[in-house]
């Protein structure tokens, strides 16, 4: 099979298995598949608010999985990407309130600009440690992410609290100062914003020399020190732009979601991110559609429960199933000769 | 015998690894097996460990022959093996290592020397400790053979004593050992028997006697393991030793082993630093390409330079090009395509890009270009690098490190595995880049392969690095018994 066929038809064939699974488990759970499919073309697929809201849903995800793509393209596995969200989350919250007499656009810079940084620095540990430390980054993110979780929560519920309110939650923006919708839809400018990101870290990963060099740091670091490359600091700086972009997601949270960080917020984007990534085979371009479908599961776990007595569950489980489907086809890949390069020139 | 192993032959690819190949080993004697690398012992004793199926041939433990192929039956069958990289979990301690391999705790405390404490991690051992464990394990699952390969080569000194101590405390215990070695010196201290082989043939058959080894063992050996001395080709290009245009040097200092050197190379000259692999050329190559180099001073006719820290890492990435061994992992990226791999070292240095911005036209026109030159195929800069064949590959790693041409170039076995065309090509090449004006240095295992395409040679031995002769009036013999047995000073 060509390189090019395989990676349509390996990413389709998942999908095609997942849905089968669920099927069969609708089936024996006494529910009627083909209810549900009528729902689901009927509330999300054939819809426009419910490509709309899918869109929207895709936003954080599609941020995320390029969180991902961005640490794997030099060979690394961040998987605090909820960490660094919630240190992005709880930035842009804690600085808004400040900017109240800014104009509203200066201060969506201001606070993204700052909400960056600090998803960068709950980056920073894990990346130092990795590159100095050789201490594998996969189990350092996840103790950052537990950091970030508690210290959020901390936080919320106590020095950025909003006093005013029952419940925990931070100082809310105005709507009127959130981020505004796309023309007339339900999209608003984070999830266009995030769009034109993936295009950017695209076109930075062709165009650009840093951007070539990175992937041969990620397929062989090796090659790339007897080539006189900074490993190190590839490593470090790709894992601060990773962390430094997952902090995105945190910032849609604060400027066009809700407009505050909620005290018992937890972001779960990094496992959806990877399932993104997978199903893209690592293809940045690929994220985009890869994400949208995501964004329509997630979509679909908020309607269809009401619509057809489901438990909400049952899409991060397909989701799950389609995870671990890709994953049996990665540990099967044989090795390819001849084949043309993922990318040629 | 304990141990028989009858007309085992084995082929990889175009590769004759083991033809034919006969020996036996009795209880309580101990086999030195020699040969250069490649001479196909390792074949060997993976195919007698049930790792690799012979072609044909078989093997047999007490009579019994042995399924091919299978590394449970060889265990069950009483084939203990001590390879190079231990098979010892580091995070476990000694006690816990015997008990995984279920072997009585207790009884193995009283095998072991007092100095090992079973509560140590077995990866903070030394590694004659850890070969300690190893013979122990072996012997209370009453192995009957020990294969040992190359449990020296990473050791110097005294640590080495106390290997070959253990392998003869375990041959006293009845135990029938084949022990891998490139040094002559350790199999002569320890074997019963001496089998060399060279590419993949047993070629000679020593056997100690009670007065002691035959006299002039010592040079049948290395005849035996090198070829017939007087086959070499004589180098037919004439050289001179100081010639070339640009004469200067090039002197990179740091360490090497456990001294300070300054390591001086000719610009205009080939130097291939000869000697068998795992004798410190890694630590060698670390300090020539600037990783751990403390200082590379500059001398031309007439001016000097002397750089250190930040200066010296920027002319070193700009001015130093390394063709490594392992050409898939370390030479490139497998998955990019050959015409990505052709430019990595032009963007590496800041080359085909303006501000960090890359027009794809202009690397497809310059891979194309180097393609054509170097005629790689197949001449596609899409093909995925990984699929190249080894010469074609080389080529490229060549044509990139080449053009531009770099001050220094380090080439880490660079004719190794390459068919008779490429061989040529690459010594051509090699001297081709010495005559444009820089220094070129090789680190090579084969001896022959060395003095084909060097000017001058220095062997590395156990971490140290011996002056540097002109292949003109270089002793192959002398190098020979150099890179096996070490020299004097």
């Amino acid at each position: 099979m060509g390189h090019l066929t395989r990676d349509i038809a390996v990413p389709l064939l998942a999908v095609l298995g997942a849905a089968l699974i669920g099927v069969s488990l609708l089936a024996a759970t006494g529910h009627d598949p083909l209810a549900v499919g009528e729902a689901f073309g009927r509330r999300v697929l054939l819809r426009g608010a419910g490509i709309e809201e899918s869109a929207v849903a895709m936003g954080p995800l599609l941020i995320a999985a390029l969180a991902a793509w961005i640490a794997a393209r030099v060979g690394l596995w961040n998987i605090g990407i909820d960490g660094q969200v919630i240190a992005g989350a709880i930035a842009a919250a804690t600085l808004a309130p400040f900017l109240d007499t800014w104009p509203r656009e200066s201060m969506w810079v201001a606070v993204t600009v700052v909400a960056i940084v600090a998803g960068a620095l709950w980056a920073l540990l894990p990346a130092l440690l990795r590159a100095h430390a050789g201490i594998n980054e996969i189990v350092t993110t996840i103790m950052m992410t537990y950091v970030a979780f508690s210290l959020g929560s901390w936080l919320v519920e106590g020095p950025l609290r909003d006093e005013a309110l029952v419940t925990p939650v931070t100082v809310a923006i105005d709507v009127g100062r959130r981020l505004p919708r796309v023309f007339d839809t339900r999209i608003h400018l984070g999830v266009a914003a995030a769009v034109v990101i993936v295009l950017l870290t695209a076109a930075a990963a062709r165009w650009t020399s840093p951007g070539i060099l990175s992937r041969l740091v990620g397929e062989s670091a090796p090659a790339a020190h007897r080539l006189g490359l900074p490993v190190e600091r590839y490593v470090v700086v790709a894992f601060l732009v990773s962390g430094g972009v997952a902090a995105l997601a945190g910032v849609a949270e604060v400027l066009a979601t809700r407009g505050a960080v909620q005290g018992d917020w937890r972001p779960v984007l990094t496992l959806p991110a990877f399932a993104a990534l997978f199903l893209a085979r690592q293809n940045v371009l690929a994220l985009l559609p890869a994400a949208f479908l995501l964004g329509m599961l997630a979509y679909a776990s908020t309607v269809l429960p009401r619509a057809t007595d489901l438990a909400p569950d049952f899409f991060p489980m397909l989701e799950g199933v389609l995870l671990i489907l890709l994953a049996v086809e990665r540990w099967q890949r044989p090795e390819r000769a001849q084949a043309p390069a993922e990318r040629s020139i | 015998m304990i141990l028989r192993v009858d007309s085992v032959s084995r082929t990889f690819g175009q590769v004759q690894a083991c033809t034919d190949v006969s020996f036996g080993v009795g209880r309580g004697e101990v086999v030195a097996l020699l040969g250069e690398n490649g001479a196909g012992k390792s074949t060997l004793l993976s195919i007698i460990a049930g790792f690799v199926v012979p072609d044909s041939g078989v093997v047999r433990v007490d009579g019994r022959l042995l399924e091919h192929g299978n590394p449970q039956a060889a265990i069950r069958a009483g084939i203990g093996t001590a390879f190079q990289h231990f098979s010892l979990s580091p995070e476990l301690t000694v006690a816990e290592s015997f008990a995984l391999a279920r072997v009585d705790v207790g009884e193995a405390r009283r095998h072991l020397p007092d100095h090992i404490d079973m509560g140590t991690r077995t990866g903070d051992l030394g590694v004659p400790e850890q070969q300690q464990v190893e013979f122990v394990k072996a012997r209370l699952l009453s192995a009957r053979v020990m294969l040992l390969d190359e449990p020296t080569s990473l050791l110097g000194g005294t640590d080495v004593e106390r290997v070959l101590d253990g392998i003869q405390a375990a041959a006293d215990a009845g135990i029938a050992c084949v022990f891998v070695t490139h040094r002559l010196r350790e199999a002569l201290a320890v074997a019963d028997r001496i089998v060399v082989m060279r590419r993949g043939w047993v070629v000679e058959r020593m056997v100690r006697s009670d007065a002691g080894w035959p006299a002039d063992t010592e040079r049948q050996v290395l005849a035996a393991m090198f070829g017939d001395v007087n086959a070499v080709d004589e180098p037919d290009v004439p050289r001179t030793w100081q010639s070339g245009p640009g004469v200067g040097t090039i002197s990179v200092q740091g360490r090497v082993g456990e001294r300070t050197r300054d390591i001086s190379l000719q610009i205009g000259q080939v130097l291939a630093v000869a000697g068998i692999a795992g004798n410190g050329q890694e630590e060698l190559i670390e300090l020539l390409v600037g990783t751990t180099a403390d200082r590379v001073r500059l001398e031309t006719t007439g001016a000097s330079l002397d750089l250190t820290g930040h200066r010296m890492h920027e002319w070193v990435r700009h001015n130093v090009a390394v063709v490594p061994e392992d050409r898939q992992l370390e030479g490139g990226a497998p998955a990019m395509s050959l015409g990505e791999n052709l430019v990595l070292r032009d963007l590496a240095g800041g080359r085909l890009s303006t501000l960090g911005a890359v027009s794809r036209r202009r690397l497809r026109s310059r891979a194309r270009g180097l393609i054509e030159t170097w005629s790689i195929r197949p001449a596609d800069p899409s093909v995925r690098f990984g699929s190249l064949s080894g010469g074609n590959m080389q080529r490229a790693l060549l044509a990139r490190s080449l053009d531009p041409l770099p001050k220094l170039l380090v080439a880490v076995r660079p004719a190794h595995g390459l068919d008779h065309r490429s061989v040529e090509m690459v010594r051509r090449e090699l001297r081709a880049a010495a005559d444009a004006g820089t220094a070129v240095v090789t680190v090579e295992g084969d001896l022959d392969e060395a003095l084909a395409h060097a000017d001058s040679i220095a062997v590395m031995y156990q971490g140290q690095l011996s002056a540097a002769v002109p292949v003109a009036h270089a002793d192959r013999t002398a190098l020979q018994s150099m890179t096996v047995s070490g020299w004097d000073i």
